[in-house]
């Protein structure tokens, strides 16, 4: 990072005018035949550079599917989908992971930490994958969101050693770690008590404005709600 | 370090199993091949000692020593043809050899050991000159069985003739101890135990051509020589055609390929669970941006580094078994085959490793989520 201020990093030039997310007319169908699922409904939704959605929605309202389609791990049944200047369904499958791992940045519902890697690890192996190395700028960028998220004195720990709240905390970032364009995070609450949870949204929303990321938070949690620069709910596939 | 070498050598006791059976699949294959290996060098001792040459079978043997008769005035003939340096009678018979033992008293003779009697003319690598009459060559063999040395006095065939130890060579073991004299010493040794199976005078029974160059041109110069009935071939020739070398050879080759299919779907039924555990981490690991090349190269890493820890152990115990298997067996380990065993556990526990490779090319990244 380049930035010569020591907080808000600036986003890339491209990206100032750019949404880092646009949907245009999205659906996704589930199955085939009579088994078919609308899980998402002719969507049209705009996430600017630095804008941090948060959505919320009853459950099965398709808001996971929401993060899928926009994260590039599934594709649309119909509609555009573009995350900055690019439109996914011009890339191909190999490009698309490339594409997943440099600009997106996700946290899973279930956290999903590797189990037998460090925290420290878990950050750096993402820059493994695709073929890629980790050189002394990628240590040095896990150190540094390790001690911003409180962990450096567990970076030497294997998630079987760390809180609900410390995995979820790499998980974040493990998300940051390729200096993403978008962050899309599942309920990052739902498996914390609300003194966690409300933390832990502190941090995220802190991390993901320090750096002027544009991110989607999906919540069912009424508190949390007001971490976001604007919320949109979804129900039956349908943003309201 | 990769990841998944780092799951490996963090997750050790998940992949002991499979260790532990790769390990005891080897000591298995060393013990195999020691038996192929060592019943082989111990039927062909004899034709080993004349690497490098020639042999001249009679066309009608079916490249069996015993049952060829060549005139030696194909020998005369033959080493006078460019690309041939010399000629020389090879017979061989299977009979006795009593140890005269003194210290054993009374009788001075209590023990009698089967041994292949060979009559030669010309020194190998391995054999020096023929010794003269009543003077006998042993092999390191009949040494070990019989405790025999340098100097001693071995009674040959049923009448129990004496001949005095002149040298000891290499093992030479030819479905029995080896013992080698003169072609004419032979003829004279074998006639008073059994004249029947002494060949015709005049003939031997195969002869060995001396190259002037490689075996290859001393065999061309023999079949150019236009000698009716005699056939010349190289050693390894003469090897292959032994019945007892090619019965035991595919059997125990069979044995070992068989082993080396159950090595294969030890790996890859365990890659197979291992990878059927492991569906959520890939699928994350796919969504974070890994591609399937990747995730099958760290498994392969993975069965590589299980087979060298699996061959280095089985080695280790392969020698501690051989150890404290009795002596007559005839299991010889070679490094040859070590290598062999060690290249195929190796490439066998990859392709087990890439047995999977369908399952995880199918898992959706989008099961990682949600
Ligand atoms: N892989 C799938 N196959 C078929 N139906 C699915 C799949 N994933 C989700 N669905 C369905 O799509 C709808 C939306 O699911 P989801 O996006 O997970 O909702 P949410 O995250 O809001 O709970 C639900 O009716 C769900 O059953
Ligand atoms: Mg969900």
């Amino acid at each position: 990072m380049s930035s010569p201020t020591a907080s808000a990093a600036p986003a890339e030039p491209a990206s100032v005018d750019t949404p880092a997310l646009t949907m245009a007319g999205v659906s996704k169908i589930y199955g085939r035949d009579e088994q078919q699922v609308t899980a998402l409904d002719e969507v049209d939704l705009t996430v600017a550079s630095d804008e941090m959605v948060v959505l919320i929605g009853p459950s099965g309202s398709g808001k996971t599917t929401l993060l899928t389609v926009a994260g590039a791990l599934l594709r649309a049944t119909s509609g555009t989908v573009r995350v900055g200047d690019v439109d996914l369904g011009d890339l191909g499958d190999g490009k698309l992971s490339a594409f997943r791992r440099d600009r997106i940045g996700f946290v899973f519902q279930s956290v999903n930490l590797v189990p037998f890697l460090t925290a420290r690890e878990n950050l750096l192996a993402v820059r493994q994958f695709g073929g890629g190395r980790i050189d002394r700028a990628a240590r040095e960028r896990a150190d540094q969101l390790l001690d911003e998220l409180g962990l450096a004195d567990r970076s030497k720990n294997l998630p079987s050693q760390l809180s609900g709240g410390q995995k979820q905390r790499v998980a974040i970032g493990r998300a940051l770690m390729n200096d993403p364009d978008l962050v899309l995070i599942d309920e990052p609450t739902s498996a914390l008590d609300s003194k966690l949870g409300q933390q832990v949204m502190e941090l995220l929303h802190r991390e993901i404005k320090q750096r002027g990321v544009a991110a989607i938070v999906v919540t069912h949690d009424e508190r949390v709600i007001d971490f976001g620069d604007r919320t949109v709910e979804i129900v039956d596939g349908a943003l309201q | 370090m990769s990841i998944a070498l780092k799951e490996l050598f963090r997750q050790p006791r998940r992949f002991s199993a499979v260790t532990g059976a790769m390990t005891l699949l080897i000591v298995l294959l060393v013990v195999l091949g020691g038996f192929l290996d060592g019943l082989e060098l111990s039927q062909t001792g004899a034709y080993r000692a004349h690497d490098g040459n020639v042999l001249v079978f009679d066309d009608t043997s079916e490249r069996q020593l015993q049952r060829s008769r060549v005139p030696t005035t194909v020998a005369d003939e033959l080493s006078v043809q460019p690309g041939i340096a010399a000629v020389g009678s090879l017979d061989a018979t299977f009979t006795v050899a009593g140890i005269a033992d003194e210290a054993a008293g009374v009788d001075g003779r209590d023990e009698l050991e089967d041994v292949a009697l060979f009559g030669y003319d010309l020194a190998t690598d391995v054999l020096p000159e023929p010794p003269t009459a009543g003077e006998a060559i042993v092999d390191e063999q009949l040494r070990r069985v019989a405790d025999v040395e340098v100097g001693d006095i071995i009674e040959i065939g049923p009448s129990a003739e004496p001949v005095t130890i002149a040298a000891i060579v290499d093992d030479l073991t030819n479905g029995a101890p080896t013992v080698w004299v003169g072609v004419e010493e032979w003829r004279r040794l074998v006639a008073l135990g059994n004249p029947s199976a002494v060949p015709p005078e005049g003939t031997a029974q195969i002869l060995v051509v001396r190259p002037a160059a490689t075996p290859a041109e001393a065999v061309t110069a023999v079949d150019g020589a236009g000698l009716g009935g005699v056939e010349a071939i190289t050693v390894d020739e003469a090897i292959e055609a032994l019945d007892v070398v090619q019965q035991q050879s595919s059997t125990f080759q069979g044995i070992i390929s068989v082993t080396f299919i159950v090595v294969l779907l030890v790996v890859a039924l365990f890659f197979a669970l291992i990878t059927l555990e492991r569906v959520g981490l890939y699928a994350v690991f796919k969504a974070l941006g890994a591609r399937t090349g990747e995730l099958l190269l760290g498994l392969s890493a993975q069965a590589v580094v299980i087979s060298l820890v699996a061959i280095a152990v089985g080695f280790a115990l392969s020698a501690l078994f051989v150890s404290f298997l009795p002596p007559e067996l005839p299991l010889r380990v070679e490094p040859a085959r070590l290598g062999q065993i060690a290249l195929g556990t190796i490439v066998t526990a990859l392709l087990g490793s890439l047995f999977t490779a369908r399952r995880i090319l199918r898992i959706d990244p989008a099961e990682a989520i949600g």
